[in-house]
Parts: C-alpha cells; structure tokens; sequence
C-alpha cells in the first residue's frame, strides 16, 4: 500500500538530518549550556531549602504591649478602610490591569459599544468598557447602581469623533445603569439588555458582570 | 506575651466590629445627602424591615438614589423601594434561601415584567446549581423588547432545559435584539433563535428531551409545567 521508499518521506529526513550539524564543536556547545542549566538548577535548588529551613525553624519573637497594640490597630484600620475603598474609589474607576477585550459588539452611529474583560483583581472584580456613539453630544457621563447613581463621579472621555468612552471595574452580580448626556437626558444603552420597565420613567440597561450580556 | 495576645486580640475585634457600622453610617450619609428628611426616614424603615427579613438592602438604597438623580417626587421614590422590597421577598421564596443577590434582584426584575413566581422556581429547578440571574435578565430583555411575558418564558425555561449556560443566553439575547432591529416580529425572533440555541447544542440534551431533532417547533411548544 505504501512505497517503502518514498521520496518525500527520503527528502524531509534529509532535511531534518541537515539541521542539526553533528560535529565536536556544536556538542561541546550543548553539553556547555546543559551543564549551566543545570548550576543555576542547583542553585534555586540550595537557596529555596535555605528560605524553607528559616521559615521552618521556631523563633522567638518578643513584643512589647505597646507595639502589640499599635499593630492591633493597624490591622483594624485597614479592616475598617477595606469596604469603604470598594464603595468609593472602585466605582470611580482605578482599573487596576490593563483591560483584555473579551467581546465586542459593532459601533455604528448613536450606538454604543460594550466589552468586559477579566481584571484578574482578587475580590473578582471585572473591567468594563462602557461605549457611547453620540457625534452632538458635548458631555456624557455614566449613572449606574455601582456609582449611586450620581452621574458626576463617572463621566466618559472624548475619544474620537463621536465617541465617548470609559472603562470601570465592576463586582461580579447585576447592575443597572444608564448614560446620561449633556446632564439632561438619561438613555439607556442600546446594545445592552433592558432592565425592566423603570420606576421613575426612563429606561435604563443592565449587566450581569460573571456573564456577559 | 499572652496578656498581650489576648490584648492585641481584642483590640482588633473591636475595629472590625466598627467597621460594618461606620460603612453604614456612610451609606445613610449618603441618602440624607440627596432625599430629604421624611423621605430617608421612610426609605431606611423599609430597608430596616427588609434587612430583618435576611433580604440585600442596598438595591433598595440604590433605588432610591437614582430616584433622586432623576428628580422624581418624594412619593414615587418610596413607593419604588417598597415595591422592590416586596419583589425580593417573593423572589426569595421562589427561588429558595440560598439564592444570591444577584438572582434575587434578577428575579424581582422577571417579577416586575409579569413573570409568575411559579415560572421562577421553575427555572431554578431547571438551572440546577447553575445562577439564574442572566437566564432572568434574558427574559425580562426579551419582554422589554416586546416578546409576550408567557412567549418569553417558555422560551428561556426551554433553553435553560436544553442545558445552555449563559453564553449561550447571552448570544441568543445579542441574536433576538438584532433580529428585532432588522425587523422581525419579537416573538418569532425569540423563538427562531431559541430553537437555534437548543439545536446547536453539541449534545443536544434539549433536543432529546423535546423529542428529538427531528421535531422541529416541538422544542418551543408551550411548555408541560408540573
């Protein structure tokens, strides 16, 4: 069924054969780098036991009330700090990695355009780029529950002609939002799902961050 | 060294049980701030009566903030949070005890279009383990867009039988809206794109269960409730 001889098959072996030159200088060089792999090896190697054995090893430590108390009261700072900085300053937009496109939905005029991207923050957290093609608008700005719905703390940046962007790192769950242009009038964006009917007669968009919608 | 272990131990149980009431503090700061006074003592006796309940009392806060960002009148804003309470308490109960927040307000949402809470339990059976929040903020999208709320229903319980996850949700609500865009009547967007959903699934589970590929329409058919 198959010539034993192949010609192709002689060919790509000639090939494979010329590709690695078989003399004593290029094994000299090989067995070189093999044996500085294998140093540097063999030095992590030694300096890792080194740390293990230092970690592992009982120490005393001696701490005077004092210091005891004022470490205490560091930690119950931060403790304190922690929650208010994911209220504030999070939902201000302090990405804290550069955003990875994920999905994207084709921009067309009046349009808006979405994409979530993983932030690989450790409280989950997700980078979401809000879009906003509106050429006559002079400012946009976006109102959501991640912001309490103040429309000053998050406004989107002129990118190019008609374009208005901005990108804020929203916690996993549902959130409903909503752009608002020229400080008047409160659309929803159209590209996104509709939350249902509002109470207060506008229409607003949502997001499920952990899914994509 | 142990008096002040326990001293240091103390100390940082006392900070972190600050914590939670001073974020508190910040977040009724942030009503009074922006509602008058009768109107934050209302909005804070809803969300008291809620959190005892063992309800997520912040969509409640967040309601009544955007409220007030849309300038709407003292009343209207009370009448918003208290309906949404009472939404999230009957989504509770449909979808159990262990719902998260996020399926909680999804399924208030669902509520809030005419979806029964019988239809909610439903789709948590059908979800498994699974969130139901995208499948419900799906059905409240397809609603929106005009697909009738007993249409749109059967259609997500359908594709959530089929086994889908919610890229699968996701792509299909994408489909619906473009669809609808271009023209097509809503219901038979949301049908069409459905079925595709079910049949393009490589296993075809919802398939089998709807009688196989061959039956075509049958996936989408009104929906056997127990």
């Amino acid at each position: 069924m198959f010539d034993e001889r192949d010609d192709l098959i002689d060919d790509i072996a000639r090939e494979l054969r010329d590709a690695f030159p078989d003399d004593a200088a290029a094994r000299a060089r090989v067995m070189a780098a093999v044996r500085r792999d294998r140093a540097r090896a063999t030095a992590r190697t030694r300096a890792w036991t080194r740390w293990w054995g230092a970690l592992r090893a009982p120490r005393t430590i001696r701490v005077s009330p004092l210091a005891a108390l004022a470490a205490a009261a560091a930690a119950g700072v931060v403790v304190a700090i922690a929650p208010l900085r994911r209220d504030g300053h999070a939902a201000r937009g302090e990405a804290r990695g550069a955003p990875v496109l994920a999905g994207a939905e084709g921009a067309a005029p009046g349009r808006t355009q979405r994409f979530v991207a993983a932030n690989g923050a450790e409280d989950g957290a997700r980078l979401v780029q809000f879009v906003l093609v509106a050429p006559g608008a002079r400012r946009v700005a976006l109102a959501g529950d991640f912001n309490g719905w103040n429309a000053s703390t998050m406004p989107l940046a002129h990118t190019r002609s008609g374009v208005w962007s901005t990108t804020v790192p929203l916690a996993p769950g549902r959130h409903v939002y909503a752009f608002v242009v020229d400080d008047s009038t409160w659309m929803p964006d159209p590209t996104a799902a509709r939350a249902p009917r509002d109470d207060f007669g506008n229409p607003n968009s949502v997001i499920v961050v952990g899914g994509d919608t | 060294m142990t008096r002040t272990l326990w001293f240091a131990a103390a100390a940082l149980c006392a900070f972190a049980s600050a914590a939670p009431a001073q974020s508190l503090a910040s977040r009724d700061g942030r009503l009074s701030g922006r509602l008058d006074s009768a109107t934050v003592v209302r909005v804070e006796a809803i969300a008291d009566t809620t959190r005892a309940a063992g309800l997520p009392t912040e969509p409640l806060i967040d309601k009544a903030l955007e409220g007030a960002s849309k300038h709407a009148s003292p009343e209207r804003i009370v009448d918003a949070v208290r309906g949404l309470a009472r939404r999230l308490a009957v989504a509770r109960t449909a979808l159990g005890a262990d719902a998260s927040d996020a399926d909680l307000l999804a399924g208030a949402g669902a509520l809030y279009e005419g979806v029964s809470s019988d239809d909610l339990t439903r789709l948590r059976r059908a979800r498994r383990a699974q969130p139901v929040a995208l499948p419900l903020v799906v059905l409240a999208d397809l609603i929106e867009r005009g697909v009738p709320a007993g249409t749109a229903t059967r259609i997500v319980l359908d594709v959530a039988r089929s086994g889908a996850g919610d890229d699968t949700f996701a792509s299909m609500r994408r489909d619906v809206e473009l669809d609808i865009r271009a023209g097509a009547p809503p219901a038979i967007a949301a049908s069409t794109r459905a079925r595709g959903a079910i049949y393009s699934r490589p296993s075809l589970p919802g398939a089998a269960a709807a009688g196989g590929p061959t039956s075509t329409g049958e996936a989408l058919g009104p929906t056997k409730h127990p």
